[in-house]
């Protein structure tokens, strides 16, 4: 099975099951959670089936396509359910057989991982699922999002594609994958894991990066003041990504650090807020 | 004979939280049980991943009980003619008898009518699952799921309760327990219904789920036995990770190529432990290219499973091979330049500062003697390894990063071995440095952490204690205790606060608050070892800081406790300072010492204030109590024939002066009198 056919059968079940199919958010994301489908509709509803690709942007994860399993962008395949449904973990279970693998034959752990993401204020309960000993899973209950204590508990199941791939063709390689239309991972991506390696390292520029930070912050006030929540929070993205990026760049120190987080998050959490009450308003 | 069982059924639970939960519950079911007077003969609590499973066994029944209502007093009961008042019959009737049943009963002054009720007590069905409910949602996990207004460890499931065989009503979580539960996950996801403990411990079992722990444990250490015999036995902490991690165990054991050997082997078993849950295999000659796991599965093909975790084994020790590379790019003195942009406090600044104060307090170690001069240089590099790609992989090899890439540039062992070490101990159960080097640089570090906590104002709270400064100081107390350091802890709390001078304004109570907060951690720390309390602050009101005389001081009264010696000595002190209390202190003229009572007690306390200063300086303890207990029969006899108090005030004074002098030698041991007769 080639990525491409592993991301159509997950599509496929997660249709299966009630979701609808979104498309990749068109900003640089950390992270498939901090795109508006994840972290703005947690807040808004209270019923939400979805599931989509998102491409994950992590800088400092780059190797210069050195590294056969890590890194600077990666795939990967989130799906959300709020509330959370009662069987989730087995349906999530047969979403394993569907991409063909034999439950059986296997060792399928769930292993103690509380995720949390600073920038958004965002927390929760839950496992990194590992299969023979390899991390393809991320499995969380939301507890809670933008500093809001959800009412109603989602679960965000996230698929990392390559490490499943990996496992499903059992290589080593990341750049040996196959991707689909006779085309390898290499084939697609190693180019740009040298030259994004090389820019988030060593060609970045901090002066702008800087500049750029402040722009989207303020930025982000202005349009939160107005009272338009959606752009603000493409506002916050921006700033979450020139961070990492100045975080690769070794721009930012320790103690710098915490107070950038801080920043995003602070915006991030009155983001949630306006969202909360626009859905009660 | 009745039994009542119980299963919660849950998603996946830590290993942490399951320890905790059985714990508890362990306890408050024994309590209960015991306070309601139910008769048991057994109380069983297992727990898997995905359950906690409770057996009770016994009659389960409490014995009726037996009140005593009382109702109005006699003389109010009765008339004159002896016919009951509407006092008398009114009892009678809420209480459902004639008057003629009434007895009578003394109570304070008076006499009062009362009456005997015989209750029965509530059946183990209708109090027990109440309570069970209840206690549920009390355990004291760590961090909890919140979900649809319920809290747990995660969500749970299922309920599954049984009394003899029977249905058992009894709520929880939203859920009502029924007598129907589930096998294994993946291998057997049917329902089971369940009418005896012994059937449910079968049928899980046929269902691939080993519910008891112990059971699990044996199945490995059959496992282990068959596939790694000829190797050393992993630790039991291994042991028990891997028995609460699954509900089926079965052993497995993979390799990874040769190369990744050249990786010091704690880097590779925080490679394979950490997450993966491998176990690096070690024969006499030290750690092989092996190691061993257990996965949850019933299936006699591992295969696949052992060429997965070779195959992420392989990609983890690539990974480390290229950090440790990578890291010894640089040296660590070059490293640690690179500290000056780590923040170690937000008031006092970088981790680079932090190792220049190590450094002037390890020198000061150093000018004392106490230290060899290699560690200045330990305390100056003991950081560095915070920068390395290493320990930002992997946080546990903070410390030890630093001492492997020291060893591999082939630096003296003292040295090496020191900043290795200079975490430890890091928790209750840890051990200590191996070295002296090591010892003084890890107390160094924490008394530091100490000070600069408590200079910027921090104060751990009964609810927490973010910068582990009480951790901190038990570890300064096990170093100075059972590592036994010889140094001066106080004047080392002086230094370390000179330096933080240079840079911040100190509060005058400062070091009064360093010096309390660690005396009061020792008091707790001996007094949990089971020692007295009156002991062990007699022992730290002599001693001070000095915790490791202070502890051997201890233990030295702990080897007399129960015998007739400390009576005595405790009853001789107290009989020296009924009379000395309150006196000046007076210098004892020996030719004014007229009665041979006086000159023999002279002559005893001369003799072992002599010994003991041999004694007291080579901490032999108990030799020197022997010698003080020499000295009691002559206090005594002093006491039985003479008048301490003479008419003649210079015959007075110099017998008081001489109860002083044998004061003193009491008092270099410690404060007899604040010990409470055994």
């Amino acid at each position: 099975m080639s990525i491409q056919d592993l991301i159509f059968s997950l599509q496929k079940f997660w249709a299966e099951q009630g979701c609808f199919i979104a498309q990749p958010y068109d900003l640089e994301v950390g992270a498939g959670t901090m795109t508006p489908d994840t972290f703005i509709r947690v807040l808004q509803e209270d019923e939400l089936k979805v599931a989509y690709v998102q491409p994950s942007r992590r800088p400092t994860d780059g190797r210069y396509g050195e590294n056969p399993h890590r890194v600077a962008k990666h795939f990967q395949f989130q799906v959300v359910m709020k509330p959370a449904p009662e069987d989730i973990i087995n349906v999530y279970l047969r979403s394993l057989e569907a991409i063909g693998i034999e439950l059986t034959s296997h060792d399928l752990r769930f292993a103690e991982d509380d995720w949390e993401a600073p920038t958004l204020g965002a927390w929760g309960i839950g496992w990194q699922v590992l299969l023979d000993g390899l991390e393809i899973t991320q499995f969380t209950y939301f507890q809670q999002a933008g500093g809001v204590d959800l009412k109603v508990i989602p679960v965000e199941i996230t698929y990392g594609i390559e490490r499943l791939e990996m496992f499903l063709e059992e290589k080593d390689n990341i750049y040996q994958l196959e991707w689909g239309g006779g085309k390898t991972y290499g084939d697609l991506r190693l180019q740009e894991e040298k030259e994004f390696s090389r820019y988030h390292f060593e060609e970045a520029d901090r002066e702008m990066l800087f500049r750029l930070f402040e722009m989207f912050e303020e930025e982000a006030e202005n349009l939160l003041e107005k009272g338009l929540v959606l752009p603000a929070y493409d506002h916050v993205l921006k700033c979450s990504h020139t961070f990492n990026l100045l975080d690769a760049r070794g721009a930012i120190s320790v103690g710098e650090r915490a107070k950038y987080i801080l920043k995003i998050r602070d915006i991030a959490c009155r983001v949630a807020e306006k969202v909360v009450e626009g859905k009660n308003g | 004979m009745a039994e009542f069982l119980f299963e919660l059924l849950v998603e996946d639970m830590p290993v942490s939280h399951q320890k905790i939960a059985r714990e508890f519950l362990k306890g408050k079911i024994e309590g209960f049980l015991q306070e309601s007077n139910f008769s048991y003969d057994g109380l069983e609590v297992y727990s898997t991943p995905r359950r906690i499973t409770l057996v009770i066994k016994g009659e389960l029944v409490a014995p009726p009980t037996e009140e005593l209502v009382v109702g109005p007093p006699v003389n109010l009961a009765f008339d004159e003619e002896g016919n009951p008042t509407p006092a008398a019959t009114g009892f009678a009737r809420r209480m459902g008898v004639e008057v003629e049943e009434l007895e009578r009963v003394e109570k304070g002054k008076g006499e009062y009518l009362a009456l005997r009720v015989r209750r029965e007590a509530p059946s183990f069905q209708e109090v027990f699952p109440t309570f069970l409910a209840q206690i549920l949602t009390k355990i004291p996990f760590p961090k909890t799921m919140r979900w649809n207004g319920h809290r747990f460890s995660r969500r749970v499931k299922n309920l599954l309760a049984s009394y003899d065989g029977g249905d058992v009503e009894m709520e929880a979580f939203g859920l009502r327990a029924t007598r129907i539960t589930r096998g294994h996950r993946i291998f057997s996801p049917i329902f089971v219904q369940v009418s005896s403990a012994e059937g449910y411990f079968r049928d899980l079992r046929d269902a691939f789920v080993v519910a008891k722990n112990q059971e699990r444990e044996e199945m490995i250490s059959r496992g282990l036995e068959a596939r790694a015999q000829t190797y050393q036995s992993p630790p039991q902490e291994v042991m028990e990770f891997w028995r609460d991690s699954v509900e089926y165990p079965a052993v497995f054991s993979g390799s990874f190529p040769e190369k990744y050997m050249e990786l010091p082997s704690e880097i590779i078993t925080s490679s394979l432990e950490k997450e993966m849950g491998l176990y690096l295999l070690k024969n006499d000659q030290g750690p092989v290219n092996k190691f061993v796991g257990v996965a949850d599965n019933p299936g006699s093909d591992l295969s696949k499973i052992i060429a997965g975790n070779e195959r992420v084994a392989r990609a983890r020790l690539e990974d480390a091979l290229y950090f440790w590379k990578k890291d010894r790019e640089k040296s660590l003195e070059e490293l640690r330049q690179e500290l000056e942009n780590i923040l170690y406090n937000d008031v006092v600044g970088s981790y680079l500062k932090k190792t220049q104060r190590l450094e002037t307090l390890a020198e000061k170690l150093v000018s004392d003697g106490v230290a060899d001069p290699i560690l200045k240089e330990a305390a100056a590099l003991c950081k560095s390894d915070l920068v390395t790609e290493l320990v930002g992989e992997f946080p546990s090899l903070q410390g030890i990063a630093g001492g492997l890439i020291l060893r591999h540039q082939g630096k003296p062992e003292e040295l090496w071995r020191a900043v290795y070490d200079h975490y430890r101990p890091s928790g209750s159960g840890d051990r200590l440095p191996a070295t002296q080097e090591g010892k003084l640089l890890s107390l160094v570090d924490k008394l530091d952490h100490l000070v600069v906590a408590f200079a910027t104002g921090y104060r751990p709270s009964g609810s927490g204690d973010p910068l582990g400064v009480r951790r901190a100081t038990l570890g300064i107390i096990r170093l100075m205790v059972e590592g036994k350091l010889n140094v001066g802890l106080s004047q080392l709390i002086e230094t370390a606060m000179g330096l933080l001078a240079e840079e911040i304004t100190l509060s005058a109570s400062l070091e009064e608050e360093i010096k309390e907060f660690i005396l009061k951690r020792a008091e707790q720390k001996f007094s949990s070892e089971g020692y007295p309390y009156d002991y062990v602050r007699a022992v730290l009101e002599a001693e001070g800081l000095d915790l490791s005389a202070a502890y051997e001081k201890l233990q030295a009264l702990e080897k007399i406790r129960d015998s007739e010696a400390l009576t005595a000595l405790v009853q001789a002190h107290r009989r020296i300072k009924n009379i000395t209390s309150g006196q000046p202190p007076r210098e004892v003229n020996p030719d004014k010492l007229s009665s041979p009572h006086e000159k023999n007690l002279m002559e005893i306390i001369t003799a072992v204030e002599t010994a003991s200063r041999d004694y007291l300086e080579n901490r032999d303890y108990l030799s020197f109590l022997d010698g003080l207990l020499s000295t009691v029969p002559f206090i005594n006899d002093l006491f039985e024939n003479l008048m301490i108090m003479d008419k003649d005030p210079e015959i007075r004074d110099n017998r008081i002066a001489l109860l002083q002098r044998a004061e003193a030698l009491f008092k270099k041991f410690v404060d007899f009198t604040r010990l409470q007769e055994p």
